[in-house]
């Protein structure tokens, strides 16, 4: 669909696939230097306490151990006040990981354990065992800047009249505009919902988080996995007082992240809350000597989790389904994440921007809840996934209750293009009056459905019986995506030999999301040259031009209009030096096959070798650029639906899919099997069927430390992609791209309980949906 | 983990010598998936000195009949015994447990002397030290069982053994008590059921110093089905929730004799005597299949946590009841 591309929109082969299927690439956990040392962590036996008194001598006197740090010596990894079982004591840097761990069993320390909250209602009582003792377990809003104090939320408060966007936006103690109480008194029909709770789940990487680092001449190198090598080095350089260019960081192949890996800034600082950067970079500084540390598996299963909330919704409608109203509470717990942006995992405002084109009244209550559960980070979704969990199953309940067609219902209300930016204050450096630039949601709809036979098999609930009863489910979803004007500055370098090979280099990084696969047809496409033609190099900051930290979806996005204006720099060049050889000016030429034409006439063309010949006196040529998005107010979102088939045992409670499409609108795919990849999203299904945070009640400890009680989805979860594209794609991108990935895993448990509900004619109402539930809500147990 | 000891036997005597040598301060290992995990996590109070590797013994591996039974050596690998024509034949219950035992990496390197000795998979017991301390529970000699107090929604549904409430979690086990097998060891040769009656902190009967070297399974009688089915959460990689096998032989369409064995539900593999009782001289139907799941559950004393699995046992024993009938 759109425009004709020779590589965009091709599945070509990922540009590091070989390596990496060979064993040929390098991850951190490869590095292997001289006289390297290891570290081992001695972690909290209790979900909340306050180390007495800590003795680490005879662990320092252990034969083989260089450094023990702990909150005396080490103050920016390590505390004296534990807020979750396996919370950091104390590290143990060795000679190598058997005598560190060893070490670790020698350190004495004596703890006064305090009460502690495990459950996110019970951490919202006023007279629950606090978290932090200076500040309440409820933090109402959005927390991005200081995040322990209440932070002001936005109000709409003016609107104008003709082109229905947003012109003025105001403080206030909730968010939203309009009136809801106006709206619930004119509204026909109101439906309610109240207590879902998405659980507490975790995003899992296969590469543990780790890293290793290495201070020599005055100079930190750091090798570890990365969403953003630059931003990861000011952190470290930050973090340590030191000088911007005194830190390189090195990042060879990353082995998964989906948000997990993009880490926090205070405590636990650097590469997420579990202060694996810190340490290793501490000891480094101290000994002079490169050391190594990588979680194990059980580690990396206390780090990474999100999710956990409790909401409320209410939605006012016409009696012909307009949706006029909505009121949302939303609280998400964020663990004893006390410093991090992953308070801002509230994405409470999703429910109004999906349905923005009908919505008039908003009021949105939100905000973050701590507990003694493990760690909280970002990860694929950042909060959207609970938020749409909420607006999708009383999306649901609605349809029933009006009479209508689920889809059709969506349909109705769905946001179109051009409809104002209701989730804009996400992005508060986003323009007031923006603008959604794209929408695939119907198409969604409509290949979905159909894919999912949804008009020959959907019927409404309530009626079945038999043992196995089968159910049709849907969810639908808006992810925010794109321009943050913070993080969306990218360069590029693109170096152009005369035999039409290019050196692409850039410090985006790929982080098993195929960025350096899709950026590379960017520069081909530009260049006109095959894509094998294109060799990139991403390796470390000192080396590679800037590239943001990549979230959001949005690599793609944020990086694109970097390589796009390197590539047309190079391009500018080259057709420059071609046009004389051709007798023509630079504008009338274009490239294809690697031969510059005159567009006149296409018979007439060169090689680059051609060009590059006598007056040009070396065989290369720079494209270089820095740049912005050339513009914020047209924003696009991702947007999908998704649909499951699936059939209930009601003798055992087991859930059986049949099948389950995910219509993904991308806006122009760059590689649609990259795309293809991504909408395989796993995360949902998991978190709909079995994954939850299981912490014992009596000692805190978590209990779903690994694989086997933690029950990841596995290749068995088919799940069908559609990729949707738009003709031109989106106006945002200088290939029509719209963010793409995260959006997977939201409707998903939505999409899920749906189709219960569907099936059984009981609503389930908090995830995942186990076969106990299940056998409950039957009433078998 | 912590440094020990590896030492490969060569006969099956030197191995159970070192076994005297080292007392208990060893562990055998052979496909080593159920051990490597004790031993990274350290769960364990004491760590063992030295690894006894029985994988060098020759001779151990095999399937065969002979003698009025089927014998498969002590360390033939589970997808050996899966695919093994002849075990699906005529016990297809035991082809069908070890077919459904994790993953395909697992069953290739997992044997079945292994599979009936496995641990424990408590998620107290394995709870890995390096996340704040190994938990001493009952069951490693410490005075509470963390499970009972905590949350035991995989446990037990027929209470304690020794003050302990996990379950056993092999899935090889119930078919090998449903078929009648014997286990037979370096010192002794005894009934798959008894093999697995224990008392304490253990998942067998072997003495210290014993290796299981072969496992025999008598030929059916005559008109005689089985059949194995689980239940688990993400289909065979996990561990059971609940399992099910089931030997049954039938004479003009009425049952002469059945065995009927759940396994995960109690610290041995759980032989439904009653529900047996209930099948036996009747048709299978889909009311005397009832009959039978209910009655294999009678007794079950389910904790707040997880009355699902009383459920789930109660319809895997009817379907596995369900299942034979139809294999006749």
């Amino acid at each position: 669909m759109g425009k004709e591309y020779s590589v965009i929109g091709k599945p070509v082969p990922l540009i590091d696939g070989i390596e990496k299927v060979t064993g040929d690439a390098k991850f951190y956990g490869d590095i292997m230097l001289p006289g390297m040392l290891h570290c081992k962590i001695l972690r909290s036996p209790y979900p909340q306490a306050d180390i007495l008194s800590i003795d680490t001598s005879e662990a320092e006197a252990l034969p083989g151990v260089e450094l023990v740090l702990t909150y005396k010596n080490c103050p920016i990894a390590f505390w004296k006040d534990l807020h979750y079982a396996g919370d950091l004591v104390a590290s143990v840097i060795a000679v190598d990981e058997g005598i560190a761990q060893e070490a670790c069993d020698l350190i004495k320390v004596e703890y006064n354990p305090k009460p502690f909250v495990l459950d996110i209602v019970e951490a919202m009582k006023p007279d629950a065992p606090r978290v932090f003792p200076d500040r309440p377990n409820v933090v109402p809003g959005w927390a991005g800047g200081a995040p322990w104090l209440p932070h002001p939320w936005f109000y709409y408060s003016e609107k104008d009249p003709v082109t229905g966007l947003w012109t003025k936006r105001e403080f206030c103690d909730f968010q939203g505009f309009g009136d809801v109480e106006k709206g619930f008194s004119e509204a026909d029909v109101i439906v309610e919902d109240d207590e879902l709770n998405y659980a507490y789940t975790r995003v899992h990487v296969m590469e543990p988080r780790g890293c290793v680092a290495w201070f020599k001449n005055n100079k930190l190198t750091v090798w570890s996995h990365s969403q953003g090598l630059y931003r990861d080095k000011e952190t470290i350089a930050n973090a340590f007082g030191l000088p911007s260019n005194g830190v390189n960081f090195i990042s060879p192949c990353t082995g998964g992240s989906f948000g997990g890996k993009l880490g926090n800034w205070v405590k636990g600082g650097v590469f997420g809350g579990t202060g694996v950067g810190l340490i290793p970079i501490f000891a480094t500084l101290k000994l002079h000597k490169p050391v190594k540390l990588v979680l194990t598996r059980e580690e990396e299963m206390l780090c990474g989790w999100s999710r956990g909330s409790w909401s409320k919704g209410k939605l006012g409608f016409k009696k012909n389904g307009t949706l006029t109203t909505m009121e949302i509470e939303h609280w998400v717990e964020v663990g004893p994440d006390r410093c991090s942006h992953t308070l801002g995992t509230c994405h409470r405002s999703t429910g109004c921007m999906l349905y923005a084109h009908n919505c008039e009244h908003v009021k949105i209550k939100a905000g973050a809840v701590f507990t003694n559960r493990f760690e909280c980070q970002g990860w694929k979704g950042y909060g959207n996934p609970e938020a749409t969990f909420l607006v999708e199953t009383l999306m649901d309940e609605a349809a029933y209750v009006l009479g209508m067609d689920p889809v059709e219902l969506r349909r109705k209300n769905h946001f179109r293009k051009g409809d104002p930016l209701a989730d804009s204050p996400m992005y508060s450096d986003v323009p007031v009056n923006a603008q959604i630039s794209s929408c695939g949601l119907e198409e969604c709809l409509d290949q979905g459905s159909k894919t999912v036979g949804w008009k020959q098999k959907w019927e409404h609930p309530g009626g079945k019986m038999g043992l196995i009863r089968e159910g049709l489910g849907m969810g639908l979803m808006v992810h925010g995506a794109g321009p943050v004007t913070g993080a969306s500055f990218s360069s590029a370098e693109v170096r152009v030999s005369s035999d039409a090979h290019v050196v692409f280099v850039t410090a985006a990084a790929d982080f098993g999301h195929g960025q350096h696969t899709a950026q590379s047809q960017i520069v081909a496409e530009v260049l006109g040259i095959p894509y094998e033609n294109v060799r990139i190099v991403c390796h470390d900051t000192d080396s590679t031009p800037y590239a943001p930290h990549f979230h959001g979806s949005s690599g793609t996005w944020q990086q694109g209009w970097g390589t796009y204006e390197a590539a047309l720099d190079a391009k500018r060049q080259l057709l420059e030096l071609a046009a004389p050889k051709l007798g023509v000016k630079p504008e009338e030429l274009d490239i294809r096959d690697a031969k510059i034409y005159v567009k006149a006439s296409p018979g007439k063309c060169i090689t680059f070798a051609k060009a590059f010949l006598v007056e040009h006196g070396c065989n290369m040529i720079i494209g270089s650029a820095g740049t912005w998005p050339p513009d914020y107010r047209y924003v696009p979102r991702e947007q999908a639906a998704q649909f499951v088939d699936l059939e209930v045992d009601t003798e055992t409670g087991e859930i059986k899919v049949l099948k389950h499409v995910c219509a993904h609108y991308v806006g122009q795919a760059i590689n649609p099997k990259i795309v293809e990849g991504q909408l395989h999203h796993i995360g949902g299904v998991e978190a709909a069927r079995w994954c939850q945070c299981i912490a014992d009640p009596q000692t805190g400890r978590l209990l779903t430390y690994n694989f086997e009680n933690y029950p990841v989805a596995t290749i068995h979860c088919r799940i069908e992609p559609i990729i949707v594209e738009s003709p031109g794609g989106d106006p945002s991108h200088p290939f029509g791209a719209v963010a793409c990935g995260e959006g997977g895993a939201v409707p998903t448990t939505a999409a899920f309980g749906n189709a219960i509900y569907n099936a059984l004619g009981i609503r389930l109402k908090s995830t995942p949906f186990t076969p106990d539930k299940i056998l409950k809500a039957l009433g078998k147990i | 983990m912590k440094k020990f000891k590896h030492i490969n036997a060569r006969t099956l005597d030197e191995a159970v010598s070192l076994l005297g040598t080292y007392k208990r301060k060893m562990e055998i290992i052979a496909g080593g998936t159920d051990l490597l995990g004790v031993l990274k996590s350290e769960i364990l109070p004491t760590y063992p000195e030295a690894i006894i590797n029985i994988k060098t013994i020759p001779k151990l591996d095999y399937i065969r009949e002979e003698d009025g039974a089927l014998k498969i050596g002590a360390l033939t690998t589970l997808s050996e015994i899966a695919e093994s024509s002849l075990v699906k034949d005529k016990y297809t219950a035991l082809a069908e447990a070890a077919g459904r035992v994790a993953s395909p990496h697992i069953r290739w390197m997992g044997t079945i002397g292994g599979n009936i000795c496995q641990g424990i998979r408590c998620w107290y017991y394995r709870y890995p030290h390096h996340l704040g301390g190994k938990l001493i529970c009952r069951r490693k000699g410490g005075s509470m069982c963390y499970a009972a107090v905590g949350d035991n929604r995989y446990h037990s549904i027929f209470g304690a053994v020794s003050g302990c409430i996990a379950v056993n979690p092999s899935d090889t086990a119930p078919a090998l008590v449903a078929l009648d097998a014997k286990v037979k060891t370096s010192k002794r040769t005894i009934n798959a059921e008894e093999f697995f009656t224990v008392n304490g902190p253990k998942t067998t009967v072997l003495d210290d110093d014993e290796i299981v070297t072969e496992i025999q399974v008598p030929v059916p009688d005559a008109g005689t089905e089985s059949a194995f089915i689980k239940f688990a959460l993400r289909e065979s990689i996990d561990f059971p929730i609940i399992n099910c096998a089931a030997a049954i032989t039938c004479a003009g369409g009425t049952v002469k004799a059945a065995k009927i064995c759940l396994n995960a539900v109690y610290n041995n593999p759980y032989r439904a005597t009653v529900a047996e009782e209930a099948i036996v001289g009747k048709s299978i139907d889909e009311t005397n299949a009832e009959a039978a799941g209910s009655a294999a559950i009678s007794g079950a004393k389910a904790t707040q946590n997880n009355k699902d699995k009383v459920q789930i046992a109660k319809t895997l024993v009817k379907r596995v009841t369900l299942l034979i009938s139809n294999s006749f």
